[in-house]
């Protein structure tokens, strides 16, 4: 068995991602099939086997395995990204620019990037001839930035032979780097539960000159003002507590006890995304005309409950604070919150990597403040991880799902390597 | 003599047929309207003209000669509707339904059921030979309910031949049988109507992952400019027009005298109707933020329909919007940007204004005809700032359920209404120009 050449490998997952990034799988629509038919154009070129299947017309998913056939490690990735807001970027979010360093593109970090890891890993696993005494399988699934209904969720239906795996790796939890010298990798276990909701409720329609107290815009507006200003409760759950404690322990912070991490969620709306159930007003739309007064308004907000949090209950709160009859509350995405052990061998495994890769790194669990595909695979009591090997500075986090996201090419050699050689080590005789 | 049982059913079958031509506006489509009602004048002899603003949007011309001893009188109407929201409706809103003595349909009473009535009067004055000292200038004009720029505001500008009469009548004030929660008859004509000067509110914050909430969140700054501007009370403003409007209702016993000033003030306040007369309105219309359920929104925008009272500046207006919203995250601009100042009023002493209130109170013992402001915008507002006293006066006397017809949900107006307005209409016309 060579030595791989890491310049080389990473140079064409450069030039892999480049050309991904150019391929706009905006969802919606999504119109993932795109990238699925680049990547089994890259599967067929290194002679490996695939399946696809189409889940709706222009989004298909794809699945291909390599040595035993059930079972191992699933190195999972979505094909599709959230929508860009083109006016706030400096370059051209489908032009996978490659410019100081960085490859941009939406989808850099959420999760193309981590695709093409997974991707090289696989292909490197094949190139190498290393002799598997456990299954690999590649995974590209659509729809997982619109509740993965034409993606796992279709998948666990239809495909559920793909889904035949001990262990799954996907996004989740990205590796930080502080600008004081820390550095450390996020292991995510588990993730906050969304709730999404849209609110509805009508008014009296009419001319606009006539302001008649009975309009659905303001009703709106005021209800919507009272949910901004809801205080809602922190709690540390166990495995914030964990992270904080490793977080202390890397340097990366010095917030150590609870108390202490109570104070700084006043201050870090990050952390307390993560120490509480939050609501976030993400859409409002209503009217048809200036001078016409709506008939009905509607708003949606992007709730998420901390894993253990009951939904009934919250939902229960929600409605007192909006504390109108009027507003009808429908419940458009409910999920269950689910947790992976952190004692495996998976877990054991990356910490080693980490240590002998990366001088001075650590590890740390983490909770997804997002959601992901992994819930699918934890509910059905498969341990899947949150588990990004790259280590970013925050002004490249906020990228995901913001403007000009983008990823380092040192990131690129990192993320290959560190996730090469913790699938290797997984996987091999 | 007029068989007036002949004219209601033709008026009835003109005013189905018209109201089935969609002129849903935008986009207009107009020129099918124009084309109808040209076809039907022309049908009496008489000749026509056609001019065409847009690409499938037409003015209607057509004029009854006088002797030229006194000055033209236009009756002027809009052929465009402003848009459904069809599942508020209970029946098909362009099929004309004739239901229990009413005809539904969008632009019933906004205005089709006038330009009806003002055409049933053109059409009697031809067929009836009379001699006429004025010109009667018959024009249905495109484009009112999205600012006129394709309809009068372009005839003006193109067509000053068309507009060069001495008086006009089109939309702007009508009867309405209950005023203040008492039935009435009260016959408002308007003379003086509000300036429009709609605001467009633009938030920007900072985007993100709807997961993590952050405090620079556009859809949050902007909810809190709007509570400001909700909980802003402007108090009352009385402009000479209004107070001699509430000088001829509290003759009438319709509202208290104007020495108590406080029951005047609460009376007011009970109507948004006769609020909206005495305010600069502020009305939210429409809200815009956010792409997607998961994603923090970078930008969020509003559309508020504001209503400015003669001789209000619309630039102060927006300062002054700009002050209450006090925050700087937060664009204030109009959503026009061409509109034109305040238009003067119309002076509503004039012989116009006397053979309607005479033609009215011969008619109905009890009526009350009153010179008025109207708080919506019409295209009259473009005549009286060439120095034409033109009136706002659709001569039905709408129950409160059709007045909420103008822009609302299942618009009409009663078979009644149409056929007390064919007569009126005609009455008035005949009256003053023959």
């Amino acid at each position: 068995m060579s030595r791989i050449d890491w310049d080389a490998a990473t140079a064409e997952a450069v030039a892999l991602l480049r050309e991904y990034l150019r391929i706009d799988t905006s969802n919606p629509p999504g119109n993932e099939a795109l990238a699925v038919e680049f990547l089994a154009g890259i599967l067929s070129a290194e002679g490996i086997a695939f399946e696809v299947a189409e889940s709706a017309p222009g989004r298909s998913n794809l699945f291909a395995r390599l040595g035993p056939p059930a079972g191992g490690v699933c190195l999972l990735n979505h094909t599709d990204v959230v929508p860009v807001e083109r006016e706030y970027w400096s370059v051209d979010p489908f032009g996978g620019e490659l410019s100081d360093g960085m490859v941009w593109g939406r989808g850099a970090l959420d999760m193309k990037g981590m695709g093409i890891f997974e991707l090289m890993t696989f292909i490197l696993l094949k190139r190498q001839g290393v002799e598997l005494r456990e299954s690999v399988t590649f995974l590209a699934a659509a729809d997982e930035e619109a509740g993965s209904a034409f993606g796992v969720s279709w998948i666990e239906r239809h495909r559920p032979a793909w889904m035949d795996t001990d262990l799954v790796i996907n996004e989740g939890a990205y590796g930080l780097v502080s600008s004081r010298g820390p550095q450390v990798f996020q292991v995510a276990p588990t993730e906050k539960v969304p709730l999404w909701v849209k609110l509805t409720v009508r008014g009296r329609p009419g001319h606009g000159s006539v302001p008649h107290g009975d309009n659905c815009a303001e009703h709106l507006v005021q209800a919507l003002e009272r949910v901004t200003r809801w205080q809602r409760e922190l709690r540390i759950v166990p495995i914030m507590r964990s992270h904080v404690q490793a977080m202390h322990a890397a340097g990366f912070s010095n917030v150590a006890t609870d108390e202490a991490a109570l104070a700084e969620a006043q201050r870090s709306p990050s952390l307390r995304a993560r120490l509480s159930n939050t609501v976030t007003v993400t859409t409002i739309g209503t009217g048809i005309k200036v001078n016409v007064i709506p008939a009905e308004a509607t708003a949606t907000l992007d709730c998420r409950l901390l894993p253990d949090a009951d939904p009934d209950t919250f939902l229960h709160e929600l409605r007192d604070v909006l504390d109108d009859e009027r507003m009808q509350v429908e419940v458009l995405n409910r999920f269950i919150g689910a947790e992976s052990p952190m004692d495996t061998r998976f877990v054991q495994v990356v910490s080693d990597v980490v240590a002998e890769l990366v001088e001075g790194a650590q590890i740390a669990p983490e909770m997804t403040s997002g959601f992901t595909d992994s819930r699918i695979y934890r509910l059905r009591g498969i341990p899947a991880y949150g588990f990004v090997p790259c280590l970013l500075q925050p002004e490249e986090l906020a990228g995901v799902h913001g403007h000009n996201e983008r990823i380092s090419v040192e990131n690129i050699r990192l993320g290959l390597q560190v996730l090469y050689e913790v699938v290797r080590r997984l996987v091999s005789a | 003599m007029i068989d007036w049982a002949a004219i209601q059913r033709e008026a009835l079958d003109i005013f189905v047929r018209y109201l089935q031509i969609d002129t849903t506006n935008p986009p207009g489509n107009e020129k099918p309207a124009a084309r109808f009602l040209g076809s039907l004048i022309e049908a009496e002899g008489l000749e026509t003209e056609y001019i065409e603003t847009q690409p499938n949007r037409e003015v209607l011309v057509a004029r009854l000669r006088g002797d030229g001893s006194k000055g033209g009188l236009m009756l002027c109407n809009h052929t465009d509707v402003v848009p459904v929201e069809a599942r508020y409706w209970d029946m098909p809103a362009f099929e004309g339904v004739v239901r229990d003595g009413r005809v539904y349909g969008r632009g019933a009473v906004d205005m089709k059921g006038c330009g009806v009535m003002q055409l049933i009067a053109f059409l009697l004055l031809k067929r009836q030979g009379l001699p006429l000292k004025r010109d009667v200038v018959f024009c249905a004009v495109p484009d009112e309910e999205a600012g006129s720029a394709w309809g009068m505001g372009w005839l003006c500008k193109h067509r000053p031949d068309v507009v060069d009469v001495e008086f006009e009548l089109s939309e702007g004030g009508m009867g309405a049988a209950r005023f203040a929660g008492k039935p009435a008859r009260l016959f408002s004509v308007a003379t003086n109507e509000k300036l429009a000067a709609g605001l467009k509110l633009t938030a920007v914050g900072t985007p993100g992952h709807g997961s993590r909430p952050h405090e620079d969140n556009s859809a949050i700054h902007l909810m809190r400019a709007l509570l400001r501007l909700h909980e802003w009370d402007r108090g009352i403003t009385y402009t000479p027009d209004t107070t001699a409007y509430l000088e001829r209702l509290a003759d009438a016993g319709l509202m208290p005298p104007a020495s108590d000033a406080a029951a005047v003030e609460a009376q007011i306040r009970r109507s948004p109707a006769l609020y909206a007369a005495f305010v600069n309105t502020l009305n939210v219309t429409m809200v815009n933020s956010g792409i997607k359920v998961n994603v923090i929104p970078a930008k969020s925008e509003a559309m508020l329909d504001c209503r400015l009272l003669p001789g209000q500046d619309r630039e102060a207006w927006r300062q002054e919007v700009i002050r209450r919203v006090d925050d700087d995250r937060i664009e204030v601009e109009f959503v026009t940007r061409n509109a034109t100042g305040a238009a003067p009023a119309a002076d509503w002493d004039t012989e116009l204004f006397w053979t309607i209130n005479n033609v009215i109170k011969e008619s109905m013992e009890d009526a009350v005809v009153v010179p008025s402001m109207t708080v919506g915008a019409t295209d009259n507002r473009f005549l009286r700032g060439r120095g034409i006293p033109a009136y706002g006066f659709i001569p039905c006397l709408l129950s409160p359920e059709e007045a909420a017809g103008f822009h609302g949900n299942n618009e009409f107006l009663t078979v009644e209404n149409l056929n007390m307005g064919c007569e009126l209409m005609y009455e008035v016309v005949r009256r003053f120009c023959c």
